[in-house]
């Protein structure tokens, strides 16, 4: 597990597991940055192929967030790789299905079903 | 008199524990053998504090901590614990459970706990009391584009609409996600004048452009004014900034397929699906949001 504040991640088989532990949305942008290069550099480093977005710690996110997972999704499309999300609360499934995200990435009910979602 | 609740499946410890409390005698002590049973003596008469032992048969103390949280938020649980259930007891701290005596210590520090806990309950139903009496609460605040400022006043006013009786625990984060999407746009889009598309670009150079802005005239000048006007009914927030404004209507459609991979416009989608009315003012540069209370809610009356 990372030591960082706001996305935790850690790589788990084929894929970069991250961790969101604080609403983005209110956080300073470079702090963000900084943690998102940090997870980006991961991905790039380990050549994992996907990625899990573990809601587990947070119950409820908006637009900043899936700012966030957009640059995810897309640092690892570029090699065929997936996004997956896990654990999300009723309110963040709510979010995402309002925003149509959920037909881009699979919602999971944990990170053992996502992981073995994006090895199909 | 304060009632007490002493909850425990051995008589021997349930007559231990009342006979140490019933030594201030400005305290009424009533029994349960278990949690079933003091959750069916609460619903006759609630108690100003529950004493409960943690390994009970039926539904234990963890389990009780839980039901009470839910259906008596404003009583408070003491926990008693045998040794080696610490970590059983850190568990019901972090449940809500407001304190816990070991046993063996009974004797010594019961009494305390039970009136340092009871003050700071009594304190608690005071200040909810207070807020029953509140008719209309209104806040006008001013804000630099400083993003660190949002969390904590989103948390400020979502705690307010609760304390109103506004909504549940789910329409309190609706109300968070709405509230951050339109202070987020204000600062952002509003007074920043950075836009969506370059995020969608190159989010290195959004946060470099965003970080110039802040130190360069006329965006560092701007402010982000917030008023806010909860009543029992409704609560009705205005976010203005003092950007040059936008027009809502030319925001992409989020739901068109063809704009799938982006996220402008879905910030206000949030606004207008969480909140039940959303209207943009001026030159689009104030947004008024309106929340209103469910009918049948009415949370306030749980403070007693």
């Amino acid at each position: 597990m990372s030591d960082r504040n706001v996305l935790h991640s850690e790589l788990s088989e084929n894929a970069v597991v991250v961790v969101p532990l604080r609403d983005v949305g209110s956080l300073a942008e470079e702090h963000v940055r900084s943690e998102l290069d940090a997870v980006l550099t991961q991905v790039q480093e380990s050549g994992a192929k996907n990625v899990v977005v573990d809601f587990a710690h947070l119950p409820y996110f908006g637009t900043a967030m899936l700012e966030v997972m957009l640059v995810l999704w897309r640092s690892v499309r570029t090699d065929a790789g997936k996004l997956a999300v896990c654990n999300a609360s009723e309110m963040e499934r709510e979010v995402l299905r309002i925003s149509a995200f959920d037909s881009l990435w699979p919602m999971c009910g944990t990170r053992e079903e996502a992981i073995e979602t994006l090895k199909q | 008199m304060t009632a007490i609740l002493v909850v425990d499946d051995s008589a021997v410890d349930r007559h231990l524990v009342g006979g140490l409390l019933e030594r201030d005698t400005a305290l009424r002590v009533d029994y349960a053998t278990d949690g079933a049973d003091a959750l069916r003596k609460m619903g006759a008469a609630v108690p100003d504090l529950v004493v409960t032992d943690l390994m009970m048969p039926e539904m234990d103390g963890l389990q009780l901590v839980s039901a009470v949280r839910s259906k008596f938020p404003y009583v408070p649980v003491i926990l008693t614990t045998s040794q080696g259930n610490e970590e059983i007891a850190v568990q019901a701290l972090q449940q809500g459970a407001a304190s816990y005596v070991p046993k063996h210590a009974l004797a010594r520090r019961l009494l305390d706990t039970v009136h340092r806990v009871l003050a700071v309950s009594c304190r608690e139903r005071s200040y909810l009391r207070l807020w029953n009496c509140i008719s209309v609460a209104e806040y006008a605040l001013e804000l630099d584009n400083d993003s660190s400022l949002i969390g904590p006043l989103v948390t400020y006013l979502q705690e307010h609409v609760s304390r109103m009786g506004l909504c549940d625990e789910t329409d309190r984060m609706r109300v968070g996600v709405a509230l951050e999407e339109a202070l987020t746009n204000a600062m952002y889009h509003g007074n920043l004048q950075v836009g969506s598309e370059l995020r969608e670009d190159d989010d290195r150079a959004y946060c470099a452009l965003v970080e110039a802005r802040r130190n360069q005239v006329p965006y560092k000048e701007r402010r982000i004014h917030v008023r806010a006007r909860l009543s029992r009914d409704e609560a009705v927030f205005v976010v203005r900034d003092e950007g040059t404004g936008f027009d809502p209507s030319g925001l992409p459609d989020p739901t068109d397929p063809a704009n799938l991979e982006r996220v402008s416009g879905r910030g206000i989608l949030l606004m207008r699906t969480f909140m039940d009315e959303v209207s943009f003012r001026g030159m689009g540069n104030e947004v008024v949001l309106t929340k209103r209370r469910p009918g049948g809610l009415n949370l306030v009356a749980n403070g007693r």
